[in-house]
């Protein structure tokens, strides 16, 4: 269920870095060819602010954020696995300010409007609560995994 | 639309923040006095005031009249703290910032105000304004009222709207007429207003970031770009194009903002005396921006910047179709006609 | 006293293992919730208009030029090429890693893609031959860190986007002070080859070298394109990326043909991984930078530094220590985005030229990637080596010093920095 589910954000991600990369080389070719587009140059940078909500967000699950670990060795894991529980609730936290106040920010910049697509600056303000939901699933299937793990030693 | 970020000079800064923790300890000694009795009136109030501007130009020389008014004004009790050069964040930001009420005061540009009440967007329409006089005829007539209704109508209070400059037509040929331009790629802010207008002179638009520009007109990366006097001059672009095209194209007009929030917060002694001093700023800025966009242009001269000898009007008249049809869409023809006729 | 909290506050979550860019943005959050009546709502526009950028659209598409780089065969044979021109000195795997490190340092923008990337392929052919674990690892960290000092960039990019600066010149400011730090590299190499009786390798025919360098050539090739294109202006940084990842798609796929469809599949997926963890740290980051900035501390601190030295000479050198304490702690990228606001009001204050010093910052910042406790590429090469840390630090110490010598070098000869800069004036 989740594998299938992480495929899917997968793909997204995937995608959206795909749109991304032609985008821009269809900025760069066109302006050598002297027919400059100025399009491209806004629609890759909102889809770059998705590609990076939800990219951080599935980087969760997958631990690929940077964490320094200085303690890692000299603690036994019994206490690593408590204090990786409580900052974990302490990020659920964030991610809920992240929801609740990315949402107010949504409503506000719903009514301006993009310079060159013209369109509602609010879809692109939408990337940060709907990426700080996925990284609220994301951090509780984290949570779960972490309070399952009794005994196990890794 | 534009600028860059460089030129921070920190001396002006610094007497921002002089001035600012004079007003604390004034504030911190006044209380002491009245003990109990000081009421809501007497409270010390603190302005931000957000711009992505340096702290050299000349916008935000307004901006530091406008607290010296208001500081003098409440004997220190209202204190305000100039952001400039994007420290809280860029144009759309600090507006944001400012419907949100997370900040008291911006300065912004009314192009970048057009992506919130898109009605202002007529003052940045290519030939909307003759001459300085025509602008200020503009600026104190009923059409200033009712961009500022707009704009209240999106949380954003206008308490003065201030001068910066006419745009020109920066390139590396010498060109006689408009046909010259022909095929050019030249460099403008993100905006269509921007790219219709070059677009009309047969030119194509293409977007630069403004700190690359340097480097791009000298390798012919951009065979030109427009701007103010002052934008030249300030980042050397000089240096790298050889001819200034009289244009005068666009007129950038900037408006000083408070928040709607932080207004209706302030005792109505407070408000007058605040949009009072915003009035009496933006008057000094209409002689400050004349003054020092001369100055501006004479040591471009110096420093052996050709001004072309063309004629505006074919610029003027080729852009005219764009500008009526744009109009329309956006529904300013009203208004560009009001202007028009305070000419 | 918000300084104090915030830096605590981030202090403590980092310890907790908190990842970094949200360890950044509780701290910076809960400082704004403990000490100011700044709204939260004030934070989230905040996210979205620092990635709202073109200049850092650069950064996924170096990422992406990197991974293409490294699965598409180009990484080997640089490295073929560098072992069999290098490999016969003493210390001869040594010094292949420190150049093929520079070579792919043209290329990619990031000191974690270079060392991931040069790392992968060398610290196990190091360690075959018999190298000491700590050593290879230590070796390869401090190489990899000229990944972003020669052009292109990440720190610049960033750099750049936030004082306004050209990031082309940014760009070419750091390639002289690189070239030399990788000269030095070689130096101490060397040194430590006869001091831990380092093997090296047979000597390569000059037709083996012509073999390895024509099969090379177009790895060869990359950084040239990309730093001449930059060079002589024919593109932006941004779209120096683009064209890089073009061209190693390019290179990869019909000249190696050593990238398969499914491989891209993959190397999207990592270069996804690697640049969202950067630029969610320059997110988060950026609200840090806010805080310090609205309660006017880069200001402060300015006058603070002012006051205590008004010679430059001593004030570079001021700065230069507190960024390399500040290194030891703080990642990357994250102390560019939270200190040079601050910093650039201060070199604009004392007169330095703009390119010098941020060439010398950068420097020095990057240098935290290899600094205990937090020194994110000793922790890649650790890893790939399977190394005892405190065994690396052991030999990372002359390899250390090398890198404060140039840093100090670079600090007090500006010319080395300006000098590219001032041919595109
Ligand atoms: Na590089
Ligand atoms: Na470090």
């Amino acid at each position: 269920m989740e594998k299938v589910f992480n495929k899917g954000v997968r793909v997204v991600l995937v995608s959206l870095f795909s749109i991304i990369t032609l985008l821009a080389v269809l900025q760069i070719f066109t302006r050598f060819f002297g027919f400059p587009m100025s399009w491209p140059n806004e629609a890759m940078r909102f889809l770059f602010i998705w590609f990076v909500m939800l990219g951080s967000a599935y980087a969760l699950r997958e631990k690929k954020h940077i964490v320094v670990d200085f303690i890692g060795d000299s603690v036994p894991r019994k206490v690593t696995r408590i204090i990786d529980i409580l900052v974990n609730v302490t990020i659920l936290i964030f991610i809920g300010i992240l929801i609740k106040y990315g949402f107010q920010v949504v409503e506000v910049t719903s009514i301006q409007t993009s310079s060159v697509l013209r369109i509602s600056m609010g879809y692109v303000f939408l990337s940060v609560p709907i990426g700080g939901i996925l990284m609220l699933l994301y951090t509780v299937l984290n949570i779960i995994d972490l309070v399952k793990e009794k005994g196990v030693s890794s | 639309a534009c600028s860059s970020l460089t030129d921070e000079s920190s001396d002006e800064n610094e007497t921002a923040t002089g001035a600012d923790s004079e007003g604390t300890e004034d504030t911190a000694a006044e209380e002491q006095d009245s003990g109990e009795n000081a009421n809501s009136e007497e409270e010390e109030i603190s302005i931000r005031l957000g711009s992505h501007l340096p702290p050299s130009h000349s916008v935000i020389a307004v901006t530091e009249k406008f607290e010296d008014i208001v500081e003098s004004q409440s004997n220190g009790r209202i204190g305000v703290n100039i952001h400039p050069s994007g420290e809280l964040g860029g144009q759309s930001e600090l507006i944001q910032s400012l419907q949100v009420g997370s900040l008291e005061m911006t300065i912004n540009d009314a192009g970048v105000l057009s992506n919130f009440a898109p009605k202002v967007g007529v003052l940045d329409l290519p030939y909307t304004f003759s001459s300085y006089e025509h602008v200020h005829d503009v600026l104190d007539s009923p059409v200033a009222e009712t961009l500022e209704e707009e704009l209240a109508a999106v949380d954003i209070k206008s308490i003065g709207w201030v001068d910066s400059a006419f745009r020109d037509l920066l390139i590396n040929e010498e060109i006689s007429r408009i046909k010259g331009v022909d095929g050019m790629s030249l460099r403008v802010p993100d905006a269509p207003q921007y790219s219709r207008t070059v677009e009309s002179w047969g030119a194509s638009a293409t977007s630069i970031p403004w700190g690359d520009l340097y480097n791009s007109l000298e390798t012919g990366v951009a065979d030109g770009f427009e701007g103010s006097a002052e934008s030249i001059y300030s980042d050397g672009l000089h240096e790298v194009v050889e001819y200034r095209v009289p244009t005068e194209h666009i007129f950038t007009v900037l408006s000083l903002n408070i928040s709607q929030q932080f207004y209706d917060e302030l005792s109505s002694e407070d408000q007058t005396l605040i949009e009072e001093a915003g009035r009496e700023a933006a008057l000094y800025g209409r002689e400050l921006a004349m003054e020092r966009d001369e100055e501006y242009k004479e040591q471009l001269a110096e420093e052996g910047l050709e001004t072309l000898d063309i004629d505006k009007e074919e610029f003027r008249e080729s852009a005219m179709e764009f500008v009526n049809s744009y109009a329309e869409e956006e529904g300013m023809t009203d208004l560009l006609e009001q202007i028009a006729e305070l000419e | 006293m918000t300084l104090l909290l915030m830096f605590g506050l981030l202090f403590l979550f980092l310890v907790l293992r908190m990842p970094v860019a949200f360890a950044i943005g509780v701290s910076s959050i809960a400082t704004l919730f403990i000490t100011t009546d700044v709204t939260l709502a004030q934070v989230m526009p905040r996210i979205v208009n620092t990635l709202n950028s073109f200049t850092f659209l650069a950064i996924p598409f170096f990422m992406l030029a990197g991974s293409i780089m490294e699965h598409g065969g180009i990484s080997n044979r640089l490295v073929r090429f560098a072992n069999s021109l290098l490999g016969h000195i003493k210390g001869g795997l040594g010094h292949a890693t420190i150049f093929t490190s520079t070579t792919f340092a043209g290329i990619s923008g990031s000191a974690s893609a270079d060392t991931s990337a040069v790392g992968s392929v060398m610290i196990p052919s190091m360690i075959r031959r018999g190298y000491p674990r700590g050593y290879a690892a230590a070796l390869t960290a401090c190489a990899g860190a000229i990944g972003p000092i020669i052009p292109p960039s990440i720190i610049m990019i960033i750099y750049g986007s936030l004082t306004g600066l050209s990031i082309s010149k940014l760009f070419l400011a750091g390639a002289l002070p690189g070239l030399v730090m990788a000269a030095g590299l070689l130096v101490i190499n060397y040194a430590g080859a006869v001091k831990h009786n380092l093997p090296y390798e047979e000597r390569a025919t000059l037709k083996e070298v012509w073999q390895s360098f024509l099969s090379a050539f177009w790895a060869l090739l990359a950084p040239i394109i990309i730093l001449g294109g930059i060079l002589f202006g024919i593109f932006t940084a941004t779209e120096a990326s683009v064209v890089a990842v073009v061209y190693s798609l390019i290179v990869s796929i019909f000249i190696y043909k050593e990238l398969k469809l499914k491989d891209l599949y993959k190397v999207l997926v990592q270069s996804t991984h690697t640049s969202v963890m950067v630029l969610f740290i320059a997110a988060t980051a950026s609200i840090f930078g806010w805080i310090l900035a609205n309660e006017q501390i880069p200001l402060q601190i300015s006058a603070w530094l002012n006051d205590f030295t008004g010679n430059p000479y001593l004030l570079m050198l001021l700065i230069v220590i507190i960024l390399l304490i500040i290194g030891c702690v703080i990642e990357t990228i994250a102390a560019t985005i939270i200190f040079i606001p601050v910093l650039s009001v201060i070199a604009e204050t004392a007169g330095f030229d703009p390119f010098h010093f941020a060439t010398v910052v950068a420097i020095t910042l990057i240098v935290g990637g290899v600094t205990p406790p937090v020194g994110v590429l000793l922790f890649i090469t650790n890893g790939i080596a399977k190394a005892n840390f405190k065994e690396t630090l052991r030999y990372l110490w002359p390899f250390f010093m090398l890198i404060v010598l140039v840093i100090i070098f670079v600090a007090y000869f500006p010319d080395v920095s300006t000098l590219l800069p001032s041919l595109i004036d």
